[in-house]
C-alpha cells in the first residue's frame, strides 16, 4: 500500500502529527492507569461479605447509668425488634463486616505462645447471630445459650469459638479443626466447636479478608443487627429506630441504617475515586477525539487542491478515504508506542512510591484497540469530506 | 526614487536553486509611471516583492528614496513599507471582516496616527476613489472594480511616495479596468511614483516607461513601442 | 493600539465562534478538572496551625514489641500508652502539653423530655486549648488542678452551644454526659483545624469534637477510647487497671516546644525516661522516640493519600492534553488566516504587531477558558462534596485557588498560543499575497 508517500508527507508537515501523537500518548497513559485502578477497586468492592447484606439493618441503642442489667435490656430490645412486622430475626453483636471498626487478635495452636500466631478478626454475638446474618455452619455446631458469656464478666472469657472456613484452613491446614483448641497469647484455651462458610473482616483494606471467628459473647455496646424480609430494609429503618427508642426515653438511639448504606460509606472514597477516574477517562477520550477531528479537518482543508489533483489523475474516492485513514492510523500508532512507555513509567512509579498493584499487561491490547478505534472514527468525518473534494478544483485557477 | 544595483534573488528548495533575479540593475525616478512586463517566471513578482520590501535580495544593493534598504531589520522594513509604499494587488486583498473605512484604516493604524488624523485621511482617500458613500459596507458587498478602488484608497491613505501595483486590473472587466487605470494615472500625475507589473500590453503602453524582464534580467528587447504622444510626455517630464 | 487588537480579536472570534468555543472549552475542561483535584490536594495538605505548626509536636515513644516495628518503615507507634503519657505529663519542659482521647457520649441538657444525643467529645489535659490556639467566645479552659481532680467541667464548641443553648453565653449551665452533670466553663468560637491533625484515627478531614472534658474523666469512668487500641504484648488484662498499665497504645500526646533548645531538652527527657524504663524490662526496641512537628506528622501519616496525588497527576496530564489540543486548533486557525496577515504585513505591520494582535486573541481565549474552567471546578467540587461525606469543608474554592486557577488558565493559554503566534509572525507575506 501507499504507506511510504504518506509517511514522507507526514514528516514534512510534522507539527500537527506530533501534536496528535503526543495527545494519544498521554491519553493512553491516563486511560490505562485509570482503567486499571477502576477495575482493581471495583473488584475489591465486589467481594462478598458472606452475610445477607441486603436484608440487614443495623441499630445501636445505648442505655446509660450505673448498674445496668445488660442481659435483660438486650433481651427486651431483641424481643421488641422481633415483634416488628417484617423483621425476621435480630441479634446483639459486637460489630459487622465492613463496618471499619472491630477487633483483631493473634492466636496460637499451642498454649506456650511458641507456635506461630495467626491473626483473626473476631465477632462477638448472641445466639441469633448465625440466622440473622445468614451465615451457614459447615462443620461441627453452632453454640448453645449457656456457652454465651455476658458482660460485665469479671474476667470470664468464652471458651468456644467458630472459625470461618478460610480461617480454619489457614490455621489447621488439612486437619479437621472441630474439637481442636486455639490459645490466646496468655495461654487461655478456646475450643473450636464448628466452622462457617464465610464472613469477611470489618476492615476492607487489610489482607486475609475472610480470616474471621465468632465468639459466644455479649458485651456492653448495644449494637444490633436486624434481619428483615427481602426488599424492606430501607422502609424498616425508621420503624426499627422508633421501636428501640420507645423502650426507654432516656436512651440514645443513633446510627440506624441498612447494611448496604454502611458498606457504601466504607467504600465511599473508592467509589468517589472511581467516579473521578471515569470522568477523567471519558473527558480525555472526548478531547482527544475532538482534537483529531479538528486537525484532520484542517489538514483536509489545506490539501484540497492536492486531493483534487489526485482525483483528477485517477485516484478513486476510496483511495482518498484510505489515504487519510492510514495517515491517522500511523500517527495514532506512533502515539500509542510512546504512550506504552509513559503508561508503564507512571505505573512503576506508583508501584514503587505508593504500593499500587503492577499493571496487568492484559489492558494494553484492549486500550490499543480502543485508541485505534477512536482515531479512525474521529478521522472518518474529515476523510469523508476529503473524499467529496471536486476533482475540478485542480484545474480551477484562483 | 528606487535604485537596484546588481540585485539577485535565489530561492533554494532542497537541492534545486531557482535564480529569480540575476544581477538586476535598474532605476526609477521620482514621479515616474513604470510598467514592468515579461513572461511568466521572468521575475516580475520577485522584483515587486523585493521592491516592496516583502523580501530581501540574496545579493546586491537596493536603495529606496536614497536609503539603502537591502539589509534592514524586519521592524524598519515594516515601517518603510508602512510610510513610503502602497500596495495594490490583483486579488485586491481586502480584509473581508473589516468594512471599507476599516480596511483603509489598516496602514494608518500601524503608523500609530491619532484618531482624528486617521479619520481625515480615510475620508480623503475614499473621496478620491469616489466611494465615500460605501464606508460602512463590507468588501463582499462591492463589485470587483469598487473593491480595487478601495484597495487603491488604502494604498493612498498612507500618502506613500511609491505605489506598487501587481496586475491591478487582472481580475476586472475592461470597463472597470479602464476606470482603475485612469485613477492610477491621476495619482501619478499628482506626483506619486507608480510601478505596475502587468501582462497587458495595452496597459503597459499607457505607462510612462516599460521595463521588460526576461529570466530575471532587464531585457533590451521592447515588445511594444510606446505610443508617440506618451513618449513625448515622458521625454518632456524627464527633461 | 491595544484597543485595536481587542477589536480585531473580537472580530476573529465572531468569525469562527465554533473553533473559539472549542478552544475555550478545551482549556476550561483542563482547568476545571485539574483545579478540582488541586483544590482537594491543596486543602488536604494545608497547615492546620499556620502560626505555630513548627512549635507543636506529636510525641511518639517506641514502646512496641521487640520483633517488628510498629510501622513498616521503622517509625514508632503513632499513639502512646497510658502509663507513659502520665509520666510525660509530669515533665515541666514543654510550654504546654496534653494527652488526649476521643470518645462519644450520650448528651442532653437538664430538659428530661428530650432524648439524649450521641456526641463526640475530646478528653484532654487543659494544655490542649493554649497549645492549639483554640479560640474562646466565652469563658476559658481548665487548669492542671481541675485535671488532677477530674472536675466535671466541659468546654462546648460553637455548634453544640447553638444546639443545646441556642447560642447564648452558656458558661455556668449544666450539660449531662452519659447521665453525669458537667458545668460549662467555656464556649468556643467556630474552630475547624484542617486537616484535623491531632487525632487521625477517625479521619483527617472530619469536624473537631464539640465537647471537651478533662482527660481523667473517662479514665475515672473506666472508658476506653473510640478510636484504635493496639497491643503487642501477651498480657492478662482482666481489669481496667490492668489495661491502663498494659503496653497497649491508644492515646494521642502533643507538646508545645518553642525553640530548638526546648525540643532538645524534651527529647533528652524522653530518651532518659525510655532508658530508665528499659531497666524495668520495657522499651524493648532500640531507642527511637520522636518529636514530629505538625506538618512532618501529617506528611508521615500520609494524610494526603496516594489517590489524591494520583488524581492531581492524572488531571494535569489531562490539562496537557487539552493544551496540546488548543495548540493544534489555534495553529489551524492562525495558519488559515496567513493571507490576511500577509496583507497586514505588506501594509506595514511589523512582526511585533502581528505577535501582539494574536497574543491578545490568545489572552481572550485564556481568560474565557479560565472563567469557564473556574465554573467547572466549582461544579466538580460540588460533586466531590456530594460523593464524600465529611468533605464539606475540604472541597471549597478560596481566593487563593480562584487566583491560581485564573493564572493557570491564562498561563496555559499563552503557552498554547506561543507556537502558533510565533509561526504566524514568521510567515512570508509575499507567499500569501498572490494567491486568494
Amino acid at each position: 500500500m501507499e504507506i511510504r508517500p504518506i509517511l514522507s508527507t507526514l514528516l514534512r508537515n510534522r507539527t500537527g502529527a506530533i501534536l496528535i501523537a503526543l495527545q494519544i500518548a498521554l491519553t493512553m497513559a491516563v486511560i490505562i492507569n485509570s482503567a486499571f485502578i477502576i477495575v482493581e477497586r471495583s473488584q475489591t468492592m465486589a467481594r462478598p461479605t458472606g452475610v445477607d447484606a441486603g436484608q440487614i439493618v443495623l441499630a445501636r441503642a445505648v442505655s446509660v447509668g450505673a448498674d445496668l442489667d445488660v442481659r435483660s435490656i438486650i433481651d427486651a430490645d431483641v424481643r421488641a425488634l422481633l415483634e416488628i412486622e417484617g423483621v425476621e430475626n435480630a441479634t446483639k453483636l459486637s460489630t459487622m463486616p465492613l463496618s471499619n471498626s472491630g477487633s483483631n487478635s493473634g492466636y496460637h495452636l499451642t498454649s506456650d505462645n511458641e507456635s506461630p500466631a495467626f491473626a483473626m478478626a473476631y465477632y462477638q454475638g448472641d445466639i441469633n447471630l448465625l440466622d440473622t446474618l445468614g451465615v451457614t455452619v459447615t462443620s461441627g455446631r453452632w453454640f448453645t445459650p449457656d456457652e454465651i458469656v455476658y458482660d460485665p464478666a469479671d474476667g470470664e472469657v468464652p471458651s468456644a469459638v467458630l472459625l470461618s472456613d478460610a480461617m480454619a484452613k489457614e490455621a489447621f491446614e488439612e486437619v479437621d479443626p472441630v474439637g481442636k483448641f486455639i490459645y490466646t497469647a496468655t495461654g487461655q484455651a478456646i475450643e473450636v466447636i464448628g466452622t462457617y462458610d464465610q464472613m469477611s473482616r470489618p476492615w476492607y483494606n487489610w489482607g486475609d479478608f475472610y480470616n474471621t471467628g465468632i465468639f459466644p459473647h455479649v458485651e456492653l455496646n448495644f449494637m444490633y443487627a436486624v434481619r428483615v424480609a427481602p426488599g424492606r430494609a430501607d422502609e424498616l429503618v425508621p420503624v426499627i429506630e422508633k421501636a428501640l427508642a420507645d423502650i426507654d426515653n432516656d436512651r440514645l438511639v443513633a446510627g440506624t441504617r441498612t447494611m448496604d448504606e454502611m458498606v457504601k460509606r466504607t467504600y465511599q472514597r473508592d467509589v468517589a475515586m472511581n467516579r473521578m477516574l471515569t470522568i477523567v477517562m471519558a473527558l480525555v477520550v472526548f478531547i482527544t477525539a475532538l482534537g483529531i477531528v479538528g486537525l484532520a479537518s484542517f489538514s483536509v482543508a489545506q490539501r484540497k487542491r492536492q486531493i483534487g489533483t489526485r482525483r483528477a489523475i485517477g485516484a478513486q474516492k476510496f483511495h482518498i478515504l484510505r489515504y487519510f485513514l492510514v495517515e491517522n492510523w500511523l500517527i495514532t500508532t506512533a502515539g500509542i508506542v510512546l504512550g506504552l512507555l509513559l503508561s508503564f513509567a507512571i505505573n512503576s512509579y506508583l508501584v514503587v512510591t505508593y504500593n499500587f498493584a503492577k499493571l496487568d499487561p492484559l489492558y494494553v491490547p484492549l486500550v490499543v484497540l480502543g485508541l485505534w478505534g477512536v482515531g479512525l472514527l474521529a478521522t472518518l468525518g474529515p476523510a469523508r469530506s476529503a473524499m467529496r473534494v471536486d476533482p475540478a478544483i485542480a484545474t480551477r485557477n484562483i | 526614487m528606487l535604485k537596484m544595483n546588481e540585485v539577485s534573488k535565489v530561492y533554494a528548495a532542497g537541492l534545486i536553486e531557482t535564480h529569480a533575479l540575476r544581477s538586476l540593475s535598474l532605476q526609477v525616478r521620482d514621479g515616474e509611471f513604470v510598467a514592468v512586463t515579461g513572461p511568466s517566471g521572468s521575475g516580475k513578482t520577485t522584483f515587486l516583492n523585493i521592491g516592496g520590501l516583502l523580501e530581501s535580495p540574496t545579493s546586491g544593493v537596493y536603495e529606496l528614496d536614497g536609503v539603502n534598504v537591502s539589509t534592514l531589520a524586519d521592524a524598519d522594513r515594516s515601517r518603510i513599507r508602512n510610510e513610503k509604499i502602497g500596495f495594490i494587488f490583483q486579488g485586491f486583498n481586502l480584509i473581508p471582516d473589516l468594512n471599507i473605512a476599516d480596511n483603509v484604516d489598516v496602514p494608518l493604524r500601524y503608523r500609530r496616527l491619532p484618531a482624528a488624523e486617521r479619520k481625515r485621511r480615510i475620508n480623503e482617500s475614499l473621496e478620491l476613489v469616489g466611494l465615500t458613500s460605501r464606508k460602512k459596507h463590507l468588501p463582499s458587498q462591492l463589485s470587483g472594480g469598487q473593491q480595487q478602488r478601495v484597495a487603491i484608497a488604502r494604498a493612498l491613505a498612507g500618502n506613500p511616495k511609491l505605489i506598487l501595483a501587481d496586475e491591478p486590473t487582472g481580475n476586472l472587466d475592461s470597463l472597470m479596468a479602464r476606470q482603475v487605470m485612469e485613477l492610477l494615472e491621476n495619482i501619478n500625475e499628482a506626483g506619486t511614483t507608480i510601478i505596475m507589473v502587468t501582462h497587458d500590453p495595452e496597459l503597459a503602453r499607457r505607462a510612462g516607461r516599460n521595463i521588460h524582464l526576461l529570466d530575471g534580467q532587464v531585457s533590451d528587447f521592447q515588445p511594444v513601442d510606446p505610443p508617440p504622444e506618451r513618449a513625448e510626455d515622458h521625454t518632456r517630464e524627464v527633461a | 493600539m491595544l484597543k485595536y487588537y481587542f477589536r480585531l480579536a473580537w472580530i476573529s472570534i465572531r468569525r469562527n465562534p465554533f473553533l473559539t468555543t472549542l478552544m475555550m472549552g478545551a482549556i476550561a475542561l483542563g482547568i476545571g478538572v485539574s483545579m478540582t483535584t488541586l483544590t482537594l490536594f491543596y486543602v488536604m495538605s494545608s497547615d492546620p496551625l499556620p502560626f505555630k505548626s513548627d512549635k507543636v509536636f506529636a510525641v511518639q515513644l517506641d514502646t512496641w514489641g521487640p520483633d517488628d516495628p510498629y510501622f513498616d518503615d521503622g517509625s514508632p507507634p503513632s499513639m502512646v500508652t497510658y502509663r507513659d503519657a502520665m509520666a510525660m505529663m509530669e515533665s515541666d519542659i514543654p510550654t504546654h502539653q496534653a494527652v488526649m482521647m476521643h470518645r462519644a457520649f450520650a448528651v442532653r441538657t437538664g430538659d428530661e423530655t428530650l432524648r439524649p444525643e450521641r456526641m463526640s467529645a475530646r478528653a484532654a489535659y487543659g494544655g490542649f486549648f493554649p497549645m492549639f490556639d483554640v479560640p474562646f467566645e466565652h469563658g476559658s479552659g481548665w487548669d492542671r488542678a481541675a485535671d488532677d481532680a477530674a472536675e466535671r467541667v466541659v468546654v462546648v464548641g460553637s455548634e453544640a452551644n447553638e444546639k443545646f443553648f441556642g447560642g447564648k453565653n452558656s458558661v455556668g449551665e449544666t450539660l449531662y454526659l452519659d447521665g453525669e452533670p458537667f458545668r460549662v466553663i467555656g464556649v468556643l468560637q467556630s474552630w475547624r483545624p484542617m486537616p484535623l491533625f491531632y487525632d487521625l484515627n477517625n479521619g483527617a478531614f472530619g469536624d473537631p469534637e464539640q465537647l471537651f472534658i478533662p482527660f481523667q474523666i473517662p479514665i475515672s469512668l473506666e472508658y476506653t477510647a473510640h478510636g484504635s487500641t493496639n497491643c503487642w504484648k501477651p498480657e492478662d488484662i482482666e481489669s481496667y487497671q490492668d489495661f491502663l498499665q498494659s503496653e497497649c497504645v491508644w492515646l494521642q500526646h502533643w507538646a508545645q516546644l518553642d525553640d530548638k533548645d526546648q525540643v532538645a531538652e524534651f527529647q533528652s527527657f524522653l530518651d532518659g525516661y525510655a532508658t530508665e524504663q528499659k531497666a524495668l524490662g520495657r522499651f524493648a526496641r532500640p531507642l527511637n522516640n520522636r518529636l514530629s512537628d505538625v506538618m512532618t506528622w501529617l506528611d508521615e501519616r500520609e494524610v494526603v493519600s496516594a489517590d489524591n496525588t494520583l488524581l492531581v497527576v492524572l488531571s494535569f496530564m489531562f490539562l496537557v492534553i487539552c493544551l496540546l489540543n488548543t495548540v493544534g486548533l489555534m495553529l489551524a486557525k492562525f495558519i488559515n488566516r496567513a493571507p490576511l496577515v500577509g496583507v497586514r504585513r505588506a501594509l506595514g505591520a511589523s512582526r511585533g504587531d502581528v505577535i501582539k494582535q494574536h497574543s491578545v486573541e490568545v489572552l481572550i481565549v485564556g481568560v474565557g477558558g479560565g472563567l469557564l474552567g473556574l465554573g467547572l471546578a466549582y461544579l466538580g467540587l460540588l460533586a466531590v462534596r456530594n460523593w464524600y461525606r465529611g468533605y464539606e469543608y475540604l472541597a471549597k474554592l478560596d481566593t487563593t485557588m480562584i487566583v491560581t486557577a485564573l493564572a493557570f488558565a491564562i498561563g496555559a493559554a499563552l503557552l498554547a498560543g506561543l507556537y502558533p503566534t510565533w509561526r504566524i509572525s514568521r510567515i512570508q507575506p509575499a507567499v500569501h499575497l498572490k494567491t486568494q
